[in-house]
C-alpha cells in the first residue's frame, strides 16, 4: 500500500520493509554503478555532479540537501552504496525519473517543524569534513549551510547574523551547540532582539551577536 | 483555741471585725492581739457549722465600697489644685491597707475564694469570661472597688491634671514627682491582679493620650528648633531633649512607657525631619565633622532605614578620598601605602564616630574594594587589566628583598599585615598569586630574601586569608629549597665516598616542576662548558642513584657562577650568570673573537647570545668593535678593565623583570582561570548530574570568588568548551539545563 506521507525518522525501518517490495533493488544498484567512482565503492563529487545534472538540479540546491538528508548521507559529496540503496528504497524510487517525481513531496515534508529540526541538526554533521576528523564547523562553511538550510523560509535575523559572522573573522568555527541553539534562537526572538535575555543559557556567540546588534542600533539612534 | 467548727454568731463577730477593718484600711494602729483575734474570727466564720463565708465576703465588699465612696467625696472636694495630692495620699494609704486586709483575710482567700476561682489555665485559654462575677481575693477586691468607684469617675480630671503637671515639668517648673508618679502608677496597680491585661487601664486612660500630647509638644519643639538653629545645634539639642524626656519618663511613668516615649520623640524630632538631616549628611561627611556625625549617627540609628543616606555618603567620600590619593600612584607599588593610609584613617573614624557599626564598616570595605579594583576607563584599551595585584606583589617583594634600607622587624611585620589588608580587597587574587610566586621564586633562587622567617610569616598569612590551596605551591617552593640544601650535603658525601672531584665547588637547587612558575618550554639550552661538565655528570649520576626514575631538567638560564678574572692587573671575583660565563670562557685562549665563533662555542641562540654579550659589553669587561652587539660584531677582552671593588655582581640586568614577563603572567592567569572554571563546572556537574543554567553560573561564581571574580561570558565559554569536549550536554528538549556525561 502506498504511504503518502514521509514523516520523522522513527518509523523509517517499518516503512522500508513495506516499500521495498515495490522498487527494484537491482535497478537501484544499476543506477549506483552509473555514478560510482572508479576506485571506491561510493559516489564521489564527480559522480554527484553527474547525478544532479541528470536530476536537473544544481548540487547546491536545497532539494539536494534534503535528498542527502533522506539518504542519511554522513558526509558531503559522498554517497556510499548502502546510503544510496537505503535512500532510494525509502523514497520508493529506482530511476532518475522516479526520484525527480518525489521532489515536491520531499520539500513539503521538511515544512514540518520536527522534520526541519532533524534536517537542521543533521546538516551540521553533514558539513563536517569527517575525513580530517573535524569536529567544529568552520565559519565559512557554516554560513553557506545556514543560507542553504533556510532556503525555504528565512528567519528574520538570519541576514544580520551572517553579516555579524562575516565581519568577525576571528570567529573561526561554529560549535555544534551554537549551531543547534541558533534554531531555538530564531524561533524565540523572531525579529525582536530586545526580547533576548542574556542571563539565559544561550551560547556566548549569540550574546556577542545581540550585543553587537544593539550597539549598532544605539549608534544609529544617536547619530540620527 | 480549738480549730473545730462551731456555731458562730455572724453579726456579733462582724461588728468586731468591722472596727478592726477600719483601722487596717486606714493604716491605723491595730494591736497585735486584736489582729490575731480577728484573724481567727475570719477563720471561725468560714469554718462555722453554718459557714458564713459568703456573708463575710459580701459584708466586706459593702464596707470597702462605703470607705472608697467617702474618700472619693473628700478627693472631689479638694478641688483641682489639691486633687492629685489628695488622691495620692488616700491611694497610698488605701493600697497599703488593702495589702494588710488581704493578709487578715488569709483564710477566706485560701479556703473560700480560691475554690471558686478559675484556675490560671482557664484564664489563659479564655474558656471563661475573665472578669465575670467571680469572687476576688480581698486585696484584689479592694483594688477593683477603687477602680470602679474612684478612678472611673474622676479619671478624666486626673489625667488632665497629670498632663498639666508634666507639661509644667517640661517647661522647667517644680513638680511634685512623687505625687504624679503615684497617681500614674495607681492605674497599673489597681489592675495588676489581672494577669493577662494588667496594663489595659493604664494605656487606655493615660498612656495613649500622654503620647499624643508628647508628640504634639515635640513636633512644635522640632519646628521651632529647626527654625532657630543650625543643623549641628539641632542635633545637639535633640539629643538633649531625648535625654531629658527619658529622665522624665523615669520620674513619672510606668516602665513600659519609657521606650514608647523615646520612640515618639524620635519620630517627631528625627523621623519627621529626616529630609533636613539627610540633606546635611554630605557636608558633614566631607568636612569630617566628627561631633556632628556622631550625633547624627545616634539620632538616625533607631529610625528605620534612617542611616542609609549617611552610609552611602560615607562610602562615596571614602571612595573619593581613596581615588584621590591613589590616582597618581597607579603605576607604583607605593599605592599600597597610600591606600592603607586612607583605610586606617577611616577605620579609626568609623570606630570613633560610628562605634564600628557594621553598616559603616561594610561601606568602608565596599569603598576600598572599588578603589583597589578600579579599572581605568580608557577608550583605547577598554579592558586594560587592573594593576593592583601586580603592584601589591611588587610592594611585598620590596619588603621581603634584602635591601640597604634598615627596616626593623616590627616595622616589617606591620607593613606585611598592611599588605594583607589590601590583599583581602583584591578581586583578582589569582593574578596576585602569579606575580607573587614569580617574585618569590626569584628571591629564593638568587637568595635575595632578607629573612626566611618573614617569608614564611607572609605565606602563612596569605593562607589564613585565602586557604591552603592558594598557597600550596608557595609552600612547596619553600620545601624544595630546604630539601635542596640537604641534597647538597648528601652529594658532597657521595663525592667523598666515590673519591670524585668535580673540579669546582657547586651548589644546586632541585625543584618540582609543577610548583615553580618557571616556563620549561622557554628553557634555553647551550653547550655546557667543559669546566662544568664533570660536575653536571656527577650530579646526574648521584641523583639517578638516589631517585631512580626522576627526570632532571637543567635550568641553566637561572644559574649563576662566581668567576675569577686573572688576566687584569688586579684579580677580580665576579658573580655572573652561567650564560655570561659561557660566553666569556672562549676568551681564555683568545683575546678577540667574532660573534660567530662564540656562537659555535656556546651554541646559544643568536638573540640570547646578543643579550648576554651586550651585558658584558655594558659592564666593560668586553669591548665591541662598534655599536650594539649583533651577529657581525667582533668582541675583545678589555685588558685595561678596572673596578674599585674586587668582588661584584653583573647579572642584575638579566634578572630584571621585562614587560613580556608581565604580559605572560597575565596570559598565564587567563589560562589558569579557564582551567579553574572548567574544573569547577565539572565538579559541580559531577555532584549535581543535572542543573539549570543560572544555578550553575551562581555556583561557579561562589566557588571562584575567593580567587577571582569570573565574568559570566567566561563561565559560558567554559560550559561551551565542556559541551564540545562532551563532558556535558544540554538536557534534550530544553535550552537551559545541562546534564553531566559520566
Amino acid at each position: 500500500p502506498p504511504i503518502r506521507k514521509q514523516g520523522g525518522a522513527t518509523s523509517e525501518g517499518k516503512r522500508m520493509s513495506l516499500v521495498s517490495r515495490e522498487v527494484s533493488e537491482s535497478k537501484i544498484l544499476a543506477l549506483f554503478e552509473l555514478y560510482k567512482d572508479a576506485e571506491e565503492d561510493c559516489i564521489l563529487a564527480d559522480g554527484i555532479e553527474r547525478f544532479c545534472m541528470d536530476l536537473e538540479v544544481k548540487p547546491e540546491e536545497f532539494v539536494v540537501l534534503v535528498l542527502a538528508w533522506k539518504f542519511g548521507a554522513q558526509t558531503m559529496c559522498e554517497f556510499t552504496r548502502a546510503e544510496f540503496l537505503q535512500g532510494c528504497k525509502a523514497l520508493r524510487a529506482d530511476s532518475i525519473k522516479s526520484i525527480q517525481s518525489r521532489f515536491p513531496e520531499l520539500l513539503a515534508d521538511v515544512r514540518d517543524r520536527q522534520a526541519f529540526k532533524d534536517l537542521y541538526r543533521w546538516t551540521y554533521t553533514f558539513g563536517l569534513d569527517s575525513a580530517s576528523g573535524q569536529r567544529t564547523l568552520p565559519t565559512d562553511m557554516a554560513i553557506t549551510l545556514w543560507k542553504l538550510v533556510f532556503s525555504q523560509g528565512e528567519p528574520p535575523v538570519l541576514q544580520r547574523w551572517l553579516e555579524f559572522l562575516e565581519k568577525h573573522s576571528n570567529i573561526r568555527g561554529i560549535p555544534k551547540d551554537t549551531w543547534e541553539l541558533f534554531l531555538n534562537f530564531t524561533e524565540q526572538v523572531g525579529d525582536d532582539l530586545s526580547s533576548y535575555d542574556d542571563t539565559e543559557a544561550w551560547p556566548s556567540l549569540l550574546d556577542d551577536f545581540v550585543e553587537f546588534e544593539n550597539d549598532r542600533h544605539n549608534q544609529n539612534v544617536t547619530t540620527d | 483555741m480549738s480549730l473545730k467548727p462551731r456555731r458562730v454568731d455572724f453579726d456579733a463577730t462582724w461588728k468586731l471585725l468591722k472596727e478592726t477593718l477600719e483601722g487596717v484600711i486606714t493604716c491605723g494602729a491595730v494591736q497585735w492581739v486584736t489582729w490575731n483575734d480577728r484573724f481567727s474570727d475570719v477563720y471561725k466564720l468560714c469554718t462555722a457549722v453554718e459557714p458564713h463565708g459568703d456573708n463575710l465576703y459580701q459584708s466586706t465588699k459593702l464596707f470597702l465600697e462605703d470607705h472608697v465612696r467617702s474618700l472619693h467625696k473628700e478627693i472631689i472636694s479638694a478641688g483641682d489644685d489639691h486633687m492629685l495630692e489628695m488622691y495620692h495620699k488616700h491611694w497610698e494609704q488605701y493600697n497599703i491597707g488593702a495589702g494588710y486586709l488581704n493578709q487578715l483575710y488569709g483564710y477566706l482567700n485560701n479556703s473560700y475564694i480560691k475554690k471558686q476561682k478559675y484556675s490560671e489555665a482557664d484564664v489563659n485559654y479564655g474558656v471563661f469570661p475573665v472578669d465575670a462575677d467571680c469572687l476576688l481575693e480581698i486585696g484584689e477586691l479592694a483594688k477593683e472597688i477603687w477602680k470602679n468607684l474612684m478612678i472611673d469617675s474622676i479619671k478624666n480630671r486626673l489625667v488632665i491634671l497629670i498632663l498639666q503637671e508634666i507639661s509644667k515639668d517640661r517647661n522647667g517648673y517644680y513638680v511634685n514627682q512623687t505625687v504624679v508618679h503615684s497617681v500614674v502608677t495607681s492605674f497599673v496597680d489597681v489592675s495588676e491582679y489581672k494577669k493577662k491585661t494588667p496594663l489595659d487601664l493604664y494605656q487606655e486612660i493615660f498612656e495613649t493620650q500622654f503620647l499624643k500630647e508628647t508628640g504634639e509638644f515635640y513636633r512644635h519643639e522640632a519646628a521651632q528648633l529647626k527654625a532657630e538653629c543650625t543643623c549641628s545645634d539641632y542635633l545637639e539639642k535633640v539629643i538633649q531633649r531625648l535625654d531629658n524626656e527619658n529622665f522624665r519618663s523615669r520620674k513619672f511613668l510606668h516602665s513600659t512607657s519609657y521606650a514608647k516615649v523615646t520612640q515618639e520623640v524620635q519620630a517627631r524630632m528625627v523621623g519627621d525631619v529626616i529630609g533636613f538631616l539627610h540633606g546635611e549628611c554630605k557636608d558633614m561627611v566631607e568636612q569630617e565633622k566628627r561631633k556632628d556625625l556622631r550625633n547624627l549617627y545616634i539620632l538616625l540609628k533607631p529610625i528605620h532605614k534612617g542611616l542609609e543616606v549617611l552610609v552611602k555618603e560615607v562610602e562615596t567620600y571614602i571612595k573619593h578620598q581613596g581615588m584621590q590619593s591613589v590616582l597618581s600612584l597607579k603605576q607604583d607599588p607605593s599605592f599600597v601605602e597610600a591606600m592603607l593610609k586612607v583605610y586606617h584613617k577611616f577605620k579609626e573614624l568609623i570606630l570613633d564616630v560610628f562605634v564600628n557599626d557594621q553598616a559603616f564598616t561594610s561601606a568602608l570595605d565596599k569603598a576600598c574594594s572599588s578603589v583597589i579594583n578600579h579599572k581605568p576607563q580608557n577608550s583605547r584599551s577598554p579592558s586594560a587589566p587592573n594593576r593592583s595585584p601586580e603592584l601589591l606583589a611588587k610592594y611585598c617583594d620590596g619588603l621581603l628583598k634584602k635591601s640597604t634600607k634598615g627596616v626593623s622587624d616590627a616595622e616589617l611585620d606591620e607593613k606585611l599585615s598592611g599588605s594583607i589588608i589590601i590583599f583581602k580587597y583584591l578581586d583578582d587574587k589569582d593574578v596576585f598569586q602569579r606575580f607573587y610566586s614569580r617574585m618569590l621564586a626569584k628571591r629564593l633562587i638568587y637568595s635575595q630574601s632578607a629573612s626566611m622567617d618573614a617569608e614564611e610569616i607572609m605565606i602563612t598569612r596569605l593562607k589564613q586569608a585565602c586557604g591552603y590551596e592558594f598557597t600550596n605551591k608557595l609552600h612547596r617552593m619553600f620545601t624544595d629549597i630546604s630539601v635542596s640544601s640537604d641534597l647538597v650535603v648528601n652529594f658532597n658525601n657521595y663525592l667523598r665516598e666515590k673519591n670524585a672531584n668535580p673540579g669546582i665547588n657547586f651548589n644546586i637547587l632541585v625543584f618540582q616542576a609543577g610548583a615553580w612558575p618557571i616556563a620549561q618550554q622557554n628553557n634555553i639550552t647551550f653547550h655546557i662548558p667543559q669546566q662544568l661538565e664533570k660536575s653536571v655528570r656527577l650530579f646526574e649520576e648521584f641523583y639517578k642513584e638516589k631517585f631512580n626514575g626522576r627526570k632532571l631538567t637543567w635550568m641553566q638560564s637561572l644559574s649563576n657562577v662566581e668567576l675569577k678574572l686573572g688576566y687584569l692587573r688586579k684579580s677580580y671575583s665576579v658573580t655572573m650568570s652561567t650564560f655570561q660565563m659561557a660566553t666569556l670562557l672562549p676568551f681564555e685562549v683568545n683575546n678577540s673573537l667574532p660573534f660567530s665563533e662564540i656562537q659555535t662555542c656556546t651554541n646559544l641562540p643568536d638573540k640570547e647570545l646578543c643579550k648576554q654579550l651586550q651585558t658584558l659589553v655594558d659592564t666593560k669587561i668586553l669591548l665591541c668593535d662598534e655599536g650594539p652587539v649583533n651577529e657581525k660584531s667582533t668582541l675583545s677582552l678589555n685588558m685595561s678593565y678596572s673596578n674599585k671593588r674586587t668582588k661584584f655582581k653583573i647579572m642584575a640586568a638579566i634578572q630584571k623583570e621585562t614587560p613580556q614577563e608581565v604580559e605572560s603572567t597575565h596570559s598565564a592567569v587567563d589560562e589558569d582561570r579557564k582551567l579553574y572554571l572548567q574544573a569547577a563546572v565539572v565538579r559541580i556537574m559531577k555532584a549535581r548530574k543535572t542543573i539549570k543554567h543560572n544555578n550553575l553560573i551562581h555556583e561557579v561564581i561562589s566557588q571562584a570568588r575567593s580567587r577571582f571574580t569570573p565574568s559570566i561570558s567566561m563561565i559560558k565559554k567554559s560550559i561551551e568548551t565542556l559541551i564540545e569536549k562532551t563532558y556535558l550536554e544540554r538536557v534534550s528538549g530544553t535550552t537551559d539545563e545541562y546534564s553531566y556525561i559520566a
